[in-house]
């Protein structure tokens, strides 16, 4: 509904005048209680001022008669009524001196005042500090004893001096107006207008005559007025708008008759032309729409064949597109499962790393326990050497030792051979010494008794020599246990002194050991050292090794996220690239249908031209009597209407080939029998049976099944067109696009355009 | 073992002291019998004792030269002095074998008569005295042939000393005079 123009131009002319008619009732509804108010105001203020006077007259009227001094009359003692009838209000009243006089003179006068327009709430006169002396008869009613029901029926003398009450009290004319209005709220909601004008007494201001008009009427009568215009603005409203609506609608006519026009158009009844009825803009539009759709008509075929060829690029580009997205997803996936192997392998080597840095740790604290340790060895092999050279030392001393003792043992032995010589001197001496003793005894014997005393001597002499010979025997007998005894000592001391030699060399072999072993313990030293000093180095590069291996791993990892991002991508690019390829073959596919479904009505006119105008048959259009043409594999056939198709739809059949992904457009028989192939398979035979199968195909009954389907397809299902997707023996993926072909009602076969979708 | 010979030293040398203080102190004894010095030696087993009268001297063996076809108990000559002095050897004589000479074999050169010889002994223990009524006449029948060359025997505890008569023994044929035809008879 709110498509339509026409109904938009309504609308929006309505909210034009709406608003315009609003407008102008407020501002005719201003303007008039402007003007009822200052009426009313000129009034109010007329009646206030001419009470003021009538009042004035009053006061001065009870001065000149003597009623009151001047004093009495200006009293503002003001007494609160404790007695009578108005005492125990709940709020305070007050007697002056003259209140009971003007009860009497001016409460008729004032009544007469309220009564005079319904308007006048009050009219009233109060001293200048608010006292009000004598109320309206309405307001002085008796008490009841109900403080609400007095509250609002018993407001006679009783000090006003709230500011609006004040404010008209002391009102002397300073602005030269002659009359103060003020407005407010009563506690009723009602507006209220207290206009007061000033009260002189002999020239002295004395207080205010009040007089309360409620505009509860005045609102009432703008409120009617507002209604009353908004009723007939309203009505107003109606009528233009149904007015306005059925103009626009009528003007709008010719618009939508161009509107189908260019619809029926877009459908692609290109003929289309518009009537042109009017001489205004509209009618210049339909005859600019005729030219245009002329203009268009030319350009389109060029347009499309360009569409086409853009097409194809985006085609190409899409399937590249996606091969590159398969490749890539493949790219990713073995990214992914690289890094996180990787992930795994870093993680393997942190721990590597943390256990080198452990074993580096033992092992440089070992090291170093190493090194405590040939540091002692160190002290203890210097002890070692140190006590093996004092050992050498005693050796070579033992040795000198036992060098000289078998000395002084071969000595001994020489000098108790020299014993023995000398000892065998003296058995010589003590032999001969025997025998010269024999000899003298037996000289004493010859002697007789003169030699008894020799003989005496003699015997002591052999016996002293006896003596010296045992003496000498035991001798012998000691030197010879001596040399024994020296002998046995040079043999030891000959096997000590080697003992003591074979010790030396041990000691010497020792002290050899001990200086390799020495040599040996500082190397270790310097070794473990070295090792400490390598281990600790080593336990910082692991470490730094580790931070790095760390920040390997989260390499790796975001290498894993953003391979999972880069997958995502590509899935998402894969899933891009084979929508815009739903899109083209969509694309295509309406194309192709248009193409084929006009294809298909164009052979239909062509078929059926031939049977209305005469020159077959309906029975020899349906002529199913293949005849074999001798001498052809594959076989083909001859039917009665096959010579004339070839020469009147084999250009237009042509004619679809100019898009270079239409591979064929050729009509079919309901059996796939194909009188008419293109040009391009209908080359001249060669005799090359491989060479003909490809180039020569018309004439040929081509019933595999996709070729059986299009021929059969009747359009029962309602699509008007088949659609095939097959692969070519090539491994081509083609679409196969048919639209059934009747003549006089009767399905005659198909037209088939064949796509070559790569 | 040296202190058992110092102290073996040291008792010989008071046993010396101890004789050489007896023998100031010793009585002479004279008996009442008639003594003969003999000289003792000692050839092959047996001792044999020699009176003194008959004894010259006593020499160690010097060198002897040996005589050719001379008897078993002739044993060389040698010179003493001068004086060729026959060594005689009593062994064979009185029954024993001819002694094997060695070191320390003494001569005993004996005079009788006119015949002087010098006797060929293992051994000179040196002059006893021994008084007549000690001599017991020799009862084994020992060859006749030395009996009469022997005063008797001596016994002293176990051993028994044999007194030669050297007058008789000197007094031999054999010995002097004829000795090839002495040899001969008695063969």
């Amino acid at each position: 509904m709110m498509n339509r123009i026409s109904v938009k131009i309504v609308v929006a002319l309505i909210g034009v005048l709406t608003v315009i008619m609003v407008i102008s009732t407020y501002m005719i509804v201003e303007q008039r209680s402007q003007v009822l108010r200052e009426e009313l105001l000129v009034k109010a203020s007329s009646l206030a001022r001419i009470g003021a006077k009538a009042l004035e007259g009053v006061l001065e009227q009870s001065l000149s008669s003597g009623q009151f001094f001047e004093e009495q009359l200006f009293d503002t003692d003001y007494q609160e009524i404790t007695d009578g009838p108005l005492a125990g209000s709940t709020i305070p009243k007050y007697r002056t001196a003259y209140d009971p006089y003007l009860d009497m003179t001016i409460k008729d006068f004032q009544d007469t005042f309220a009564a005079s327009d319904p308007m006048v709430v009050f009219a009233v006169l109060v001293d200048r500090n608010g006292y009000l002396p004598t109320h309206n008869s309405e307001y002085a009613k008796p008490l009841t004893g109900n403080a609400e029901a007095d509250k609002v029926g018993n407001r006679t003398k009783r000090l006003f001096n709230d500011p609006v009450g004040l404010a008209a009290a002391r009102y002397h004319n300073e602005d030269g107006q002659g009359f103060l209005r003020q407005v407010y709220k009563r506690d009723t909601g009602e507006t209220m207008w207290d206009v007061s004008a000033p009260v002189y007494v002999r020239g002295k201001h004395w207080g205010g005559f009040r007089i309360g008009f409620s505009m509860q009427q005045a609102d009432a009568a703008i409120l009617a007025l507002r209604n009353t215009l908004a009723f007939s603005m309203f009505l107003v409203l109606i009528f233009a708008s149904v007015t306005c609506l059925l103009v626009v609608s009528r003007m709008m006519r010719p618009l939508k008759d161009l509107t189908r026009a260019a619809e029926r158009i877009s459908e692609g009844s290109l003929e289309e032309q518009i009537k042109v009825a009017s001489r205004d803009e509209v009618g210049q539009l339909a005859g600019a729409f005729n030219n245009m759709t002329q203009v268009i008509v030319k350009n389109l075929q060029g347009e499309i064949d360009k569409s086409n060829r853009m097409v194809m690029s985006v085609k190409e580009a899409i399937q590249q597109l996606s091969t590159s997205g398969n490749e890539l997803m493949a790219i990713s996936a073995q990214q992914a499962s690289g890094s996180a192997q990787q992930a795994a392998a870093v993680q393997q080597a942190t721990t590597t790393s943390e256990e080198i840095a452990a074993t580096a740790r033992q092992v440089s604290e070992n090291a170093g326990r190493v090194e405590a340790l040939a540091g002692h060895a160190a002290a203890s092999s210097t002890d070692g050497q140190e006590a093996v050279s004092a050992a050498v030392d005693g050796m070579f001393q033992l040795k000198g030792q036992v060098r000289s003792i078998a000395e002084a043992m071969l000595e001994l032995g020489e000098n108790s051979q020299k014993i023995g010589g000398i000892i065998d001197i003296i058995d010589e001496i003590s032999d001969q010494t025997n025998l010269l003793s024999l000899n003298a005894a037996i000289e004493a014997a010859g002697a007789g008794e003169a030699g008894k005393r020799f003989s005496v001597v003699a015997n002591e002499v052999r016996r002293l020599a006896d003596r010296t010979a045992d003496a000498t025997n035991q001798v012998k007998a000691l030197i010879v246990q001596i040399q024994q005894a020296t002998n046995s000592t040079i043999m030891l001391t000959e096997e000590g002194s080697k003992g003591v030699d074979a010790a030396s060399s041990l000691v010497a072999n020792i002290s050899e050991a001990l200086e390799k072993i020495s040599d040996a313990v500082d190397e270790t030293t310097s070794a473990a050292s070295e090792i400490k000093l390598m281990t600790q180095q080593q336990t910082t590069a692991s470490e730094q090794m580790t931070e790095t291996i760390v920040e390997v791993r989260d390499v790796a990892v975001q290498v894993a996220t953003s391979s999972q991002e880069t997958t995502q991508a590509i899935s998402e690019l894969t899933a891009l690239a084979e929508r815009l390829q739903d899109m083209v073959e969509e694309d295509l596919l309406s194309q192709a249908k248009n193409r084929v479904l006009s294809g298909a009505r164009e052979l239909e006119r062509v078929l059926t031209e031939a049977v209305s105008g005469g020159r077959f048959s309906l029975e020899d259009i349906f002529d199913e009597n293949y005849q074999l043409i001798s001498g052809t594999d594959p076989q083909k056939y001859h039917t009665r209407y096959d010579s004339y198709l070839d020469d009147s739809i084999r250009d237009y059949q042509d004619e679809f080939l100019d898009n270079p992904m239409v591979a064929y457009a050729v009509l079919v028989d309901r059996n796939g029998y194909l009188p008419t192939h293109n040009t391009r398979f209908t080359q001249p035979m060669t005799g090359n049976v491989e060479k003909d199968k490809t180039g020569n195909r018309t004439k040929r009954i081509f019933n595999d099944p996709v070729g059986l389907r299009a021929a059969h397809y009747n359009g029962a299902d309602g699509n008007g067109y088949l659609q095939q997707v097959y692969e070519r023996d090539t491994g081509e993926k083609m679409w196969d696009i048919s639209a059934p072909i009747f003549v006089k009602g009767r399905h005659w076969g198909g037209f088939r355009i064949g796509y070559q979708m790569d | 073992m040296q202190e058992g010979q110092s102290y073996e030293i040291k008792q010989i040398l008071q046993g010396m002291r101890t004789d050489y203080w007896r023998n100031l102190e010793a009585v002479e004894d004279v008996g009442g019998g008639s003594v003969s010095e003999y000289l003792v030696i000692r050839c092959g087993t047996k001792r044999y004792g020699l009176l003194a009268a008959n004894c010259r001297e006593v020499l160690k063996l010097p060198r002897l030269v040996r005589v050719p076809r001379l008897p078993e108990h002739l044993r060389g000559i040698f010179n003493l002095r001068g004086e060729i002095v026959v060594v005689t050897d009593l062994c064979p004589l009185l029954g024993q074998g001819a002694q094997v000479i060695q070191d320390g074999f003494r001569l005993v050169v004996i005079e009788a008569g006119t015949i002087k010889t010098a006797l060929l002994a293992e051994f000179t223990e040196g002059l006893v005295s021994i008084e007549e009524g000690q001599v017991e006449p020799l009862a084994d029948g020992s060859g006749t042939g030395f009996r009469d060359l022997v005063f008797g025997k001596v016994v002293q505890g176990e051993d028994v000393l044999v007194l030669m008569d050297l007058g008789k023994l000197l007094g031999r044929p054999e010995l002097i005079v004829d000795q090839k035809e002495k040899a001969e008879v008695n063969n």
